[in-house]
C-alpha cells in the first residue's frame, strides 16, 4: 500500500487530501505569549547575533587573507610584465574583496597593458566614482579615453589628474600628466588649448629642462614667437647647450627670421659640430638669405639680380606642371623677356615688379599642380615671407 | 556580610518578578504583537541569511574555488557529491525542505493557516549550503525565502497569533528572507506581494515592509551596504538603441517561455521515474555540472561573480552566449533532478549573459552608436526573471536595487515588460504554478487575477430610469406606476440630492391611511438609499445591496444626475447567473413613469 504524505509538513496521512494530524496539532492557540517566552525569543536572538558576529569575523579574516595573497601574487606578476596572469590574479583578489581599490586599479592597469580597454575603463569608472580625485585613476582613464577617441573625456580626466591627488611624487606626476595632455591636444590639432596649457605649465616649470620642453611644444603649436622668447632666455642660462640654440634657430626660422635663425644654427653647430641636422638647416638658411632680395644690407644691383633669380626659379617650378601653362602665357613671356638689365622707371620699381611676377608664377604653380612637391624649398620660403 | 545578604535578597526579588511575569500573559494586543513580530522576523531572517551566505562562500572556497587545491578533479567531483548529500538530507531527514520555497510559503498562506514546518529551516540551510557551496548552479534566494517564512511561522505560533494573522505571517518572513538574500528591501516586498501573497493586500503590506527593512538592516550591518553588483556608469548612447533593448526583451521572453515549458515537462517526466532512477538523478546532474565547470567555471554556484565580470565587459559576445546556454542546461538539469537550491540567481545569470551577447553583437553590427555590451548585461538581468517568474514589477525594481543605478530605467522597463508579455502570451502559467500543480497544490497567482478583470457597477447597472420617481410625486401616482409596471420597489429622488427606497406595500399602506395625495418623500417607512457610482466594483455594490432592493447609480460630479439603477438581479445577470431581462418582480423595467427625474 503506497504511503501518502502531507504536502505541508511531509508527515504521513491516511489518504490524499486527508487532514494532517500533525499540522492540526501545531495550530496556533490564539493566546498571547507569556513574558518568559518573549524573554526566551530575545535571548535566542542575542545568541544568534553573537554567533553571526563571530562567524562574520572569521569569514572576513579568511577573505582578507585570500585577497592579500592574490594581490601580492598579482603585483609580482605585473611587475614582471606578465599582465595576463596578473589580471587573472587581480580578478581572483576581487572575488574576495570587491571593494578593494588596489586590486581593481591593478587589474585596470594590467588590462590596459593587454589592450583590453573597454573592460579596464569599466573598472576605472567604478574607481573614479568611489574616489573622484584619484589622479592615478583619472590619468589611466584619460589615456584609455584618448585611445578610444573620446578626446573631450580624456581632456577632462587629464585635468582631474593634474589637479588630483597623487600618492607619490605629486610634482613629477603632475608634470607628466600635463605633458601627456599637451601631446594629446597637439595630436588633435588644438593649438590654442596647447598654448593655454603650456602657459600654465610654464608658471610651474621647475627647471630649464622643462622650460626647454615647453618651448619645443610651443614651436609645434604654431607659437614661434613665444618659443623664441623662451629659447632666448634659455640661451642665457645655458650658453653651452647646442640643443637650446638649435631650438632657437627653429623658432626664428618658423618666424621667417632667417638671419637670426642662421646665427642660432651657427652657434649650435659650433657647440656640436657633428650635428648633421643643424648643418642642413644652416645651409637652408644660407640659401634663403642669399636669395631674399629684401634684406637691408643688399645693394640695389644685387637686389635686382636676386629678384630676377626669383622669377626664373619660379618659372622653372611652374614649368614642372605639364598642363594649364597657357593660362600663364603672358607671365611666362614676361619672365622669359628678363635679361638682367634694369628697366626704365628705376631699380626699386623693377625689383617690385619682379617680385610680384615671381609671386604670380609661384601661385600659378601651386594652383596647377598642387600635388607635386616643390623642388625649390628656399624659393617657397622666400616667397612665403615676401607675401607676408 | 551585609552586602552578600543584600545581593541574595535582590536575586530573590528578581526571581519572584520573573516567576510572576512568566505566569502573567502579556498585555500586548494582536496588532502590536504582529508588528513586533515583523521586526523580530526581519532580524532573525537577516541573521540566518548572513550565516547562510557565509556558509556557502566558505564551503565554495574549500571546494570548487579552493585556492590551494584547485584542479579539474575537484571541479568535476564536488558538484555531484554536494548534490547527492544535499538531496539525501532533504529526502531522509528534512522532507519539509524539499521543493520550491515560494510554493511552500504560498501553501502556508493558502492551505495550512501559516504553518511552515520548523524543520524546513535547518533543512534548507544545510542542504542548500552543501548544494550551492559545492558548485551546483542554483541560487540562495529561494531557500532564504523559505527560511524566513519558517522563522516567521515558528515565531507566530510561539506568540500565539490569531489564525487570520498567522496566515499572513509566512509571507512577512518570506519578504524578510528574500530582501536579505538580495540585499534589496523593495524587491523583497514586491516579490512577495506579486508572487507569494498574489494580491495587492494593503493589510499585510505594512508588516512585510517592516520585516524586509529590518532584515536588510541586519544584513548590511554584517556584510556591508554594497549593492549585489558593482556597475559601471551606463547611459543611453543613441535612441535607436531602444530597439536593441526591446529585442533583448523579446529574446528573453521567448526563451523564458520555452524554459518554463520544457523544464516543467522534464520535471513531470522525472516525477514518473522509479525511485532508484529518480534518487540517482541529482548526482548525474551534478556530474554534468562538474564536467561543464571544468571548461566554464562561471556556471558553478550562483554565478554572481560572473555577472559582475560581464558587467565590466570581461567576456566577448560569443562567450556570453555560450555561458547563457550552459547555465540554462545545467540549471534545468539540476532543478529537474531535485537538487536543492533556488532558481532566482540562475535566471538572473541567463538573462544577463543573453542580454550581453545581444549587446555585443549590436555593438559590432548595429549601424548607429551603441552602449558597450555590459549595459545590455544589466538590462538583460531582469528579462529572463520577468519571463520565468511573471513578476514584472519585481524584475524592474530588482535591476535598480541590485545595481544601485537608475541611469537606464527606460531600457530596463521596456525590455522587462516585453519579456513578461511575450512569455505570458506563449506560456499561460508561470513556473511556480505548474510546479505547484505537479506537486498536488493548486495555488493562486496574481497571473490569474490579471486574467480575470474586476467587474464594475457600470457593466451591470440598468441605465433606464423606469424605477425612479420624483420625490414630489403623489404617493397614489407612485403606487399606480408600480402597479402598472409590476415593480415591487422604486426609488424616489429628494430635493436635497438624497434618494429614498419605497416598497409597494409601504405605498399601499400610505394610500389606505389617506396619505395618497402626499409626496412620495413623506411615505412612512421609506428608507434612505445608499448611492453607487459607475466605477465601484460589483463586490462593493453587493455589500451595499444587502438590506436594499435597489440602489441609484449617480455621477460622481453630480449626485442628482442619475446614471442608472442596480438590483441584485442586475448583478447576477452581469455574472451570467440570471436570465436576460429578468422578472419585473426582480426589478425589471416597465414603462417610464411621468415625473421621473432625468
Amino acid at each position: 500500500m503506497p504511503l501518502h504524505y502531507c504536502l505541508i509538513c511531509h508527515h504521513e496521512i491516511a489518504h490524499p487530501g486527508a487532514e494532517c494530524q500533525y499540522c492540526l496539532s501545531r495550530a496556533t492557540t490564539g493566546l498571547a505569549p507569556p513574558m518568559a517566552l518573549l524573554a526566551g525569543v530575545f535571548l535566542a536572538l542575542a545568541l544568534l547575533f553573537a554567533a553571526t558576529r563571530s562567524l562574520t569575523a572569521t569569514y572576513q579574516e579568511v577573505r582578507q587573507e585570500r585577497r592579500r595573497v592574490h594581490v601580492s601574487e598579482a603585483t609580482g606578476l605585473s611587475e614582471a610584465g606578465r599582465y595576463e596572469a596578473a589580471a587573472s590574479e587581480f580578478r581572483a583578489a576581487l572575488r574576495y574583496g570587491r571593494s578593494d581599490f588596489e586590486a581593481r586599479l591593478g587589474l585596470s592597469q594590467a588590462l590596459f597593458r593587454l589592450g583590453q580597454l573597454s573592460e579596464a575603463r569599466n573598472h576605472l569608472i567604478d574607481l573614479v566614482a568611489r574616489d573622484p580625485t584619484s589622479a592615478v585613476v583619472n590619468r589611466l582613464l584619460a589615456e584609455i579615453s584618448a585611445r578610444q577617441g573620446r578626446v573631450d573625456e580624456a581632456v577632462s580626466h587629464y585635468r582631474t589628474a593634474i589637479y588630483g591627488r597623487w600618492p607619490e611624487d605629486p610634482e613629477g606626476n603632475r608634470l607628466t600628466a600635463r605633458f601627456a595632455l599637451v601631446e594629446l591636444l597637439e595630436e588633435e590639432g588644438r593649438s590654442l588649448q596647447v598654448v593655454g596649457e603650456l602657459a600654465e605649465l610654464l608658471e610651474e616649470a621647475p627647471d630649464d629642462a622643462v622650460r626647454e620642453r615647453i618651448a619645443r611644444h610651443l614651436l609645434r603649436a604654431d607659437a614661434p614667437e613665444r618659443a623664441a622668447e623662451l629659447f632666448e632666455e634659455l640661451t642665457r642660462s645655458q650658453p653651452e647647450d647646442a640643443g637650446v640654440f638649435e631650438g632657437l634657430g627653429e623658432a626664428e626660422f618658423a618666424r621667417a627670421h632667417y638671419l637670426s635663425a642662421r646665427t642660432a644654427f651657427s652657434r649650435s653647430l659650433a657647440l656640436d659640430p657633428g650635428n648633421a641636422g643643424v648643418l642642413e638647416r644652416l645651409r637652408l638658411c644660407n640659401r634663403i638669405v642669399d636669395l631674399d632680395p629684401t634684406f637691408r644690407r643688399v645693394g640695389t644691383r644685387e637686389r635686382y639680380r636676386r629678384s630676377e633669380e626669383l622669377v626664373q626659379r619660379a618659372l622653372a617650378e611652374l614649368r614642372r606642371c605639364e598642363v594649364g601653362l597657357e593660362r600663364f602665357e603672358a607671365e611666362i613671356e614676361r619672365a622669359e623677356a628678363l635679361d638682367g638689365s634694369i628697366r626704365r622707371g628705376g631699380a626699386e620699381d623693377s625689383v617690385e615688379e619682379n617680385i610680384s611676377l615671381a609671386e604670380t608664377l609661384w601661385v600659378g604653380r601651386l594652383e596647377l599642380c598642387p600635388g607635386l612637391e616643390p623642388e625649390d624649398e628656399p624659393l617657397g620660403l622666400v616667397l612665403e615671407k615676401l607675401a607676408q | 556580610m551585609t552586602a552578600l545578604s543584600r545581593t541574595v535578597t535582590r536575586l530573590r526579588d528578581l526571581g519572584r518578578f520573573l516567576a510572576t511575569a512568566s505566569r502573567r500573559r502579556a498585555t500586548m494586543g494582536e496588532t502590536q504583537r504582529f508588528l513586533l513580530l515583523s521586526v523580530l522576523i526581519g532580524a532573525f531572517s537577516g541573521l540566518l541569511v548572513v550565516c547562510f551566505h557565509i556558509a556557502i562562500e566558505l564551503l565554495a572556497w574549500n571546494t570548487v574555488h579552493s585556492q590551494t587545491h584547485a584542479g579539474p578533479w575537484r571541479v568535476l567531483l564536488w558538484p555531484p557529491l554536494g548534490a547527492g548529500i544535499a538531496y539525501a538530507l532533504v529526502t531522509l531527514y528534512f522532507r519539509p525542505a524539499r521543493g520550491s520555497g515560494v510554493n511552500n510559503t504560498k501553501a502556508a498562506l493558502y492551505v495550512s493557516d501559516g504553518y511552515v514546518p520548523t524543520r524546513s529551516i535547518p533543512g534548507k540551510f544545510l542542504a542548500c549550503t552543501i548544494s550551492i557551496g559545492s558548485g551546483n548552479p542554483m541560487g540562495p534566494e529561494d531557500p532564504a525565502l523559505q527560511m524566513g517564512a519558517g522563522v516567521a511561522s515558528l515565531l507566530g505560533r510561539l506568540f500565539g497569533l490569531a489564525r487570520r494573522n498567522m496566515r499572513m505571517i509566512a509571507s512577512t518572513g518570506a519578504a524578510a528572507g528574500i530582501a536579505a538574500a538580495f540585499n534589496t528591501p523593495i524587491t523583497g516586498v514586491l516579490f512577495v506581494m506579486e508572487e507569494v501573497v498574489a494580491a495587492w493586500n494593503a493589510g499585510v503590506l505594512g508588516s512585510i515592509v517592516l520585516s524586509a527593512v529590518s532584515a536588510v538592516v541586519v544584513v548590511r550591518s554584517f556584510l556591508g551596504d554594497a549593492t549585489l553588483f558593482q556597475v559601471p556608469r551606463f547611459l543611453l548612447t543613441d535612441p535607436s538603441e531602444l530597439l536593441i533593448y526591446a529585442l533583448t526583451g523579446i529574446v528573453g521572453g521567448v526563451l523564458a517561455a520555452w524554459f518554463t515549458r520544457y523544464v516543467t515537462r522534464i520535471r513531470g517526466w522525472v516525477l514518473q521515474l522509479k525511485p532508484v532512477a529518480r534518487h540517482s538523478l541529482p548526482v548525474v546532474a551534478g556530474l554534468v555540472v562538474g564536467v561543464t565547470g571544468i571548461w566554464a567555471p562561471e556556471v558553478l554556484g550562483s554565478g554572481y561573480a560572473a555577472i559582475e565580470s560581464a558587467l565590466h565587459d570581461q567576456f566577448p559576445w560569443r562567450v556570453l552566449a555560450v555561458l547563457a546556454i550552459l547555465k540554462l542546461v545545467t540549471t534545468s538539469l539540476s532543478f529537474c533532478a531535485g537538487t536543492p537550491g533556488g532558481m532566482f540567481a540562475p535566471t538572473l545569470f541567463i538573462g544577463a549573459m543573453l542580454g550581453g551577447s545581444i549587446g555585443g553583437l549590436a555593438h559590432l553590427y548595429w549601424p548607429f552608436p551603441t552602449s558597450p555590451a555590459s549595459a545590455y548585461v544589466l538590462v538583460g538581468i531582469g528579462t529572463f526573471f520577468a519571463g520565468v517568474f511573471r513578476a514584472p514589477m519585481t524584475s524592474i525594481f530588482m535591476v535598480f536595487e541590485v545595481s544601485g543605478t537608475y541611469a537606464i530605467i527606460l531600457p530596463v522597463m521596456i525590455a522587462n515588460t516585453i519579456a513578461y508579455m511575450i512569455s505570458r502570451g506563449m506560456q499561460h502559467q508561470s513556473l511556480f504554478h505548474i510546479i505547484g500543480a505537479q506537486d498536488g497544490l493548486e495555488l493562486p497567482s496574481l497571473e490569474d487575477q490579471r486574467e480575470s478583470p474586476v467587474r464594475i457597477v457600470e457593466e451591470a447597472m440598468n441605465a433606464k430610469s423606469g424605477r425612479v420617481l420624483d420625490g414630489e410625486l403623489a404617493a397614489e401616482a407612485g403606487l399606480e406606476h408600480l402597479r402598472a409596471t409590476g415593480l415591487p420597489v422604486c426609488l424616489a429622488a429628494t430635493a436635497d440630492g438624497g434618494w429614498l427606497q419605497i416598497r409597494r406595500d409601504q405605498l399601499e399602506e400610505a394610500c389606505s391611511e389617506g396619505r395618497g395625495r402626499g409626496p412620495l418623500r413623506g411615505v412612512p417607512g421609506a428608507q434612505p438609499a445608499a448611492k453607487l457610482y459607475p466605477d465601484v466594483t460589483l463586490d462593493t455594490a453587493l455589500k451595499r445591496l444587502s438590506g436594499a432592493a435597489i440602489l441609484p447609480v449617480v455621477s460622481r460630479a453630480n449626485p442628482m444626475l442619475l446614471r442608472g439603477t442596480l438590483t441584485l438581479d442586475d448583478v447576477l445577470r452581469a455574472y451570467g447567473l440570471a436570465e436576460e431581462g429578468g422578472s419585473p418582480e426582480a426589478g425589471g423595467d416597465g414603462p417610464p413613469a411621468s415625473g421621473a427625474p432625468g
